[in-house]
């Protein structure tokens, strides 16, 4: 995913003169095109992403359109305050990127495990928060995000991950993507955490059981009319996040949903609310998370025969 | 001092008044903090070699000023009050429901470019600004005021090496110095001396004055001006300045005058 990033924002930025990319010492190689193509419209500043996050706000007050670009733990948690006052207060279009979200560095241990970022940001006034489910989706939803203008978080993986489109979708921020209708339940996803919900969904349909996913990659402002057709038409929810079991996209529905009059049952599979320890490689952590595939495979089948 | 900024000494004397005035009326804080530094915002203000007459244009940024200490907001609401930058009907509204001069600056006043209170803040919205203007090639002066407690944050001092270590221009940090900050000394709290040798180590030139002589501050802005290379500079001055009993007197950090106290300021003051 950040490969596509790198590439999606250089091309942008050969039109949109305005783009500023700074980045926290990070992206080894990564952005040499860029900085090749645009000398002056790149900056390393040093791991030292308070300053990187004001000073982007001091440049979007000079009418540009400064994108930050580090690792979303320290993008997002060193940075909380200068986010809320010197973005979102004024309502500058900032857009801070987080790669390597939820447990795309779980090898790293704790202090790179990005499962709080979005409970972390999600109550701060004009920010916008987007977490792409693939490359493909990245690039619609990059396009969108520079066009608008408004704080934004964008939250993105890390490298090899499968592409859930065939095509580029036309997608917007704000409004979700139906990626299948089913019948009876519907896997509600975000990130790209999505991939093993759709390998499950291809085992499940084995089975005749066929789930609709939708790809909820706007959390902040949240698609609550695809929500509430979605409630409507299936009985079961299934919320899939690689996110905190607090303050997510579960939480964000939750909240929409406590207005609501309907009934469906649900079943939550998130990276619960502890610090994860051991987790060996990202594919073990999820396992042991049950946000693998195959266990979110077995998860929806236990679910569905509670309710036989 | 030269008689050329006798018209500085009585500018700044309504300044306070003013000050001490809309801090006792709302029996709000901060009043030494702002006393401080109101010849340092006089100074920035009114010089020729300071500000232009329109700064902080929101509009089309060019020339700017950030009181990165934002609680010092009285001060400089007096001070834009002063300039026409706000009415003074705006000016009395201070600290009032249904009026945006809050105890702290914020963008909807007209003159502010930059909302402000949490400390630390301002020295990267100076460095995002000009590195602005380095990509545009253009070269505008931006004035951040800072305070010395500030200091205490880690932020200044990654905006202090961005600055620098990006070869940005035209950046002058104020630095109010007057030894306090909320509940201490400054020097006690946490170890901010030598001011002059941190600054000079990040690659800063720096100078130090008497952050209440208008001659001083002038001469600064002068050599700024012939050599805008980031310059700090380090302001000496006294909380509280101007009334006696507030002088150096950690006290009115928080203490509103009541009346007694407020007759017996403007009186030292002598405004009649």
């Amino acid at each position: 995913m950040r490969n596509a990033f790198v590439e999606e924002i250089t091309n942008i930025a050969q039109k949109n003169k305005k783009i500023i990319l700074l980045a926290g010492d990070i992206g080894y190689k990564l952005f040499d095109n860029f900085k090749k193509k645009y000398p002056s419209r790149f900056y390393n500043c040093g791991v030292a992403e308070a300053n990187m996050t004001t000073a982007a706000a001091g440049l979007a007050l000079k009418g540009f359109t400064p994108v930050t670009y580090t690792i979303a733990t320290f993008n997002v948690y060193k940075t909380v305050e200068q986010i809320k006052i010197d973005i979102c207060y004024p309502n500058l279009g900032v857009v801070i990127v987080g790669v390597g979200t939820g447990l795309n560095y779980a090898g790293l241990g704790a202090t790179h495990h990005a499962v709080e970022d979005i409970g972390v940001l999600r109550s701060i006034p004009n920010l916008n928060i987007v977490s792409p489910a693939d490359s493909l989706e990245l690039r619609s939803l990059l396009r969108d995000v520079i066009k608008r203008k408004k704080p934004t978080y964008f939250r993105i993986g890390k490298k090899g991950e499968k592409n859930i489109y065939n095509t580029m979708p036309n997608t917007r921020i704000g409004k979700g993507n139906i990626i299948y209708d089913g019948k009876k339940i519907c896997i509600i996803s975000t990130g790209n955490i999505i991939t093993n919900a759709n390998q499950a969904i291809l085992n499940l349909r084995k089975k005749n059981i066929q789930p609709g996913l939708i790809s909820m990659h706007t959390i902040k402002p949240l698609d609550i009319n695809l929500l509430d057709k979605v409630f409507k038409r299936y009985k079961y929810i299934v919320i899939l996040e690689e996110h905190s079991s607090i303050g997510g996209l579960t939480s964000a529905i939750s909240e929409h949903y406590l207005e609501k009059n309907f009934t469906n049952k649900f079943l939550k599979l998130n990276t619960g609310e502890k610090f994860i320890l051991k987790p060996g490689n990202q594919k073990k952590a999820q396992d042991n998370l049950n946000i693998s595939s195959i266990k979110i495979e077995q998860k929806i089948l236990k679910f569905l025969n509670l309710y036989k | 001092m030269k008689k050329k900024y006798n018209f500085l000494n009585k500018i700044s004397t309504q300044v306070r008044y003013e000050t001490i005035k809309l801090v006792h009326s709302t029996n709000t804080a901060h009043l030494g903090s702002s006393l401080s530094c109101v010849d340092i915002l006089v100074a920035s203000y009114f010089l020729k070699n300071g500000l232009k007459n329109k700064v902080n244009n929101l509009k089309n940024v060019k020339e700017t000023f950030i009181l990165s200490k934002g609680h010092a907001a009285p001060a400089l609401y007096a001070v834009l009050q002063k300039k026409k930058y706000i009415s003074k009907r705006s000016l009395y509204s201070y600290s009032k429901p249904n009026s945006f001069l809050e105890e702290h600056p914020n963008i909807r006043i007209n003159g502010i470019l930059v909302s402000s209170g949490s400390l630390g803040h301002g020295l990267s919205y100076a460095a995002g600004l000009s590195l602005g203007d380095k990509i545009n090639k253009k070269m505008n002066k931006h004035i951040v005021l800072m305070s010395d407690g500030e200091c205490n944050e880690g932020s200044v001092w990654e905006a202090a090496m961005f600055i620098t270590g990006k070869k940005l221009k035209n950046i002058l940090v104020l630095i109010d110095c007057n030894k306090w900050q909320a509940t201490e000394r400054t020097n006690q709290v946490l170890k901010i001396e030598p001011m002059r040798d941190k600054w000079k180590s990040f690659g800063w030139k720096v100078y130090e004055i008497n952050g209440h002589n208008f001659e001083s501050i002038d001469k600064v802005f002068y050599k700024f001006n012939k050599n805008p290379i980031p310059t700090a500079v380090i302001c000496r001055t006294v909380k509280g300045k101007g009334v006696s009993f507030m002088e150096d007197n950690n006290l009115w950090h928080y203490r509103s005058p009541n009346q007694k106290e407020f007759i017996k300021a403007k009186e030292e003051l002598g405004i009649k």
